[in-house]
């Protein structure tokens, strides 16, 4: 049985720091980003994803020395996005010891480009991050990539062409709710996984491990991620790098569940 | 005795930086193997398992490896294959349907299809345990059962059949499908030992016999 992945997500901006962000914008300094990827390798997390928040805006992809390092001190499977936009970039990306690179702002011209990242590389080395958030009115609006750009679409419709397009994985960022720490939005990802094949990943808004249990209490989501949870002490805002707490809940989580009874629910 | 001189086939879209950083951590002497040359001073083969299996297959017959591997695999090179390098040891995969594999594995690689999409997603991504073992397992032993946990990212498996006469080992994903294999020299894994934590690295160790 597949273990649904909890997964640290590490944000890091122009000058290489470690930052956390609230809906976007409000910006924490954390500390050194390798230092933390380093921690978090040695805690053995069931995977790392580390994205260049001002990659795409800087119209250049995450640093290859960065990346190069970061496979350097680590050894857990690593998921790598910002500013992605050449085969050439995957090609180096990968080769420096990186399992996925995430994909976003590139896509927006078309996923001609996805397919063909997607031929070359397979589907399962290929993720995409959609973001979404609530426009004025209320209503839901994913982007792929920056916020500000002039795409904007349906969550449904966009994960679907997605996933046609051959992508191994979407990562799901609530804008929204980052860094509020109030909670997945569990309605729309039991929604997006419902009517996905591939595996989807939750990131944005868990501040406890409750967030994590009400997430999965109604839909088996391949993996659920969180930046915040990973770097402050509990009620907090002092840096302590973290996982095994939550890890070790969600172990205790797991193995109450009949899953058997619980697969066939979904 | 000398070390182990590992040869690790390049096929151009490998992740070969995960593979080399753990046996840099067991302390292998490893090379990197993309032509028939390469090959002679092998002591073992490693068929690392990242891209697609079209590229891979299209790059070995460029290279003029394609022919010669499968006779020196045959020859009894102990040879280990991961993921996509597993599959390229089979007859052929549903990834690319025009191309033939290696050949020296008697199954098929296919297109994991599942009925239950809400709880079963595909690729299958992640940790996920060894359900069954069957026979007894060079690759697996000193791995305790509840750390033979390890990381999988595959689109592709390959089912067992009942005439598999060898030792080989399931994962679950509504059905069963090959996690491990250990047919006369050749040794196949479908996750990825290199990203696997301490598990991963002993099952390396246990290939190469260290």
């Amino acid at each position: 049985m597949l273990k649904p992945r909890l997964i640290p997500s590490l944000l890091i901006d122009e000058n290489l720091h470690l930052t956390q962000t609230t809906q976007f914008k409000g910006r924490n300094y954390i500390g050194d980003p390798l230092n933390a990827a380093y921690v978090l390798s040695g805690y053995e997390v069931d995977e790392l994803i580390v994205l260049d928040i001002d990659a795409s805006k800087s119209k250049r992809s995450i640093p290859k020395n960065f990346v190069h390092a970061l496979a350097h001190f680590t050894t857990v499977p690593l998921s790598v996005g910002g500013g992605i936009s050449t085969l050439e970039d995957i090609q180096d990306i990968l080769a420096l010891g990186v399992e996925k690179v995430v994909l976003g702002n590139v896509l927006n011209k078309d996923l001609a480009f996805l397919e063909i990242a997607v031929n070359k590389f397979g589907s399962s080395t290929i993720s995409v991050i959609i973001n979404i958030d609530k426009d004025v009115n209320g209503n839901l609006i994913a982007t792929l990539g920056s916020v500000n750009n002039n795409y904007k679409y349906m969550l449904e419709e966009i994960s679907l062409a997605v996933e046609q397009a051959g992508a191994g994985e979407i990562i799901i960022n609530n804008i929204a709710l980052d860094g509020t720490k109030k909670g997945y939005d569990v309605e729309v990802m039991s929604r997006i996984n419902s009517i996905l094949s591939i595996p989807i990943v939750a990131l944005g808004g868990c501040g406890k491990f409750k967030h994590i249990k009400s997430l999965l209490d109604q839909t088996l989501l391949s993996g659920v991620s969180a930046g915040s949870l990973f770097c402050y002490a509990p009620n907090s805002s002092h840096v302590l790098i973290n996982y095994t707490e939550m890890n070790n809940l969600l172990k205790a989580y797991l193995e109450e569940i009949d899953f058997f009874e619980y697969e066939n629910n979904f | 005795m000398a070390k182990k001189k590992v040869a690790i086939l390049d096929y151009g879209t490998g992740n070969l930086a995960s593979l080399e950083a753990a046996l840099k951590q067991i302390e292998v002497n490893f090379y990197l193997a993309s032509n028939t040359k390469d090959l002679v001073s092998a002591d073992a083969l490693i068929l690392p398992g990242v891209g697609h299996f079209h590229t891979a297959i299209h790059k070995l017959k460029s290279s003029n490896l394609f022919r010669e591997l499968s006779n020196v695999i045959k020859s009894g090179l102990p040879t280990l294959g991961i993921c996509l390098g597993f599959h390229l040891l089979c007859q052929s995969s549903e990834e690319a349907c025009e191309d033939t594999g290696l050949g020296v594995i008697p199954l098929k690689a296919v297109r994991i299809k599942v009925s239950n999409t809400k709880a079963y997603k595909v690729p299958h991504m992640g940790w996920n345990n060894i359900e069954k073992s069957i026979g007894n397992s060079l690759l697996l032993n000193g791995i305790h059962k509840e750390n033979q946990l390890f990381y999988y990212s595959n689109a592709y498996g390959v089912m067992a059949t009942n005439q598999l006469d060898c030792s080989y080992s399931l994962y679950s994903h509504e059905r069963f499908w090959v996690a491990s294999l250990e047919y006369k020299n050749i040794k196949a894994v479908q996750f990825h030992p290199e990203k696997s934590r301490g598990q991963g690295t002993q099952l390396i160790r246990n290939f190469l016999e260290l």
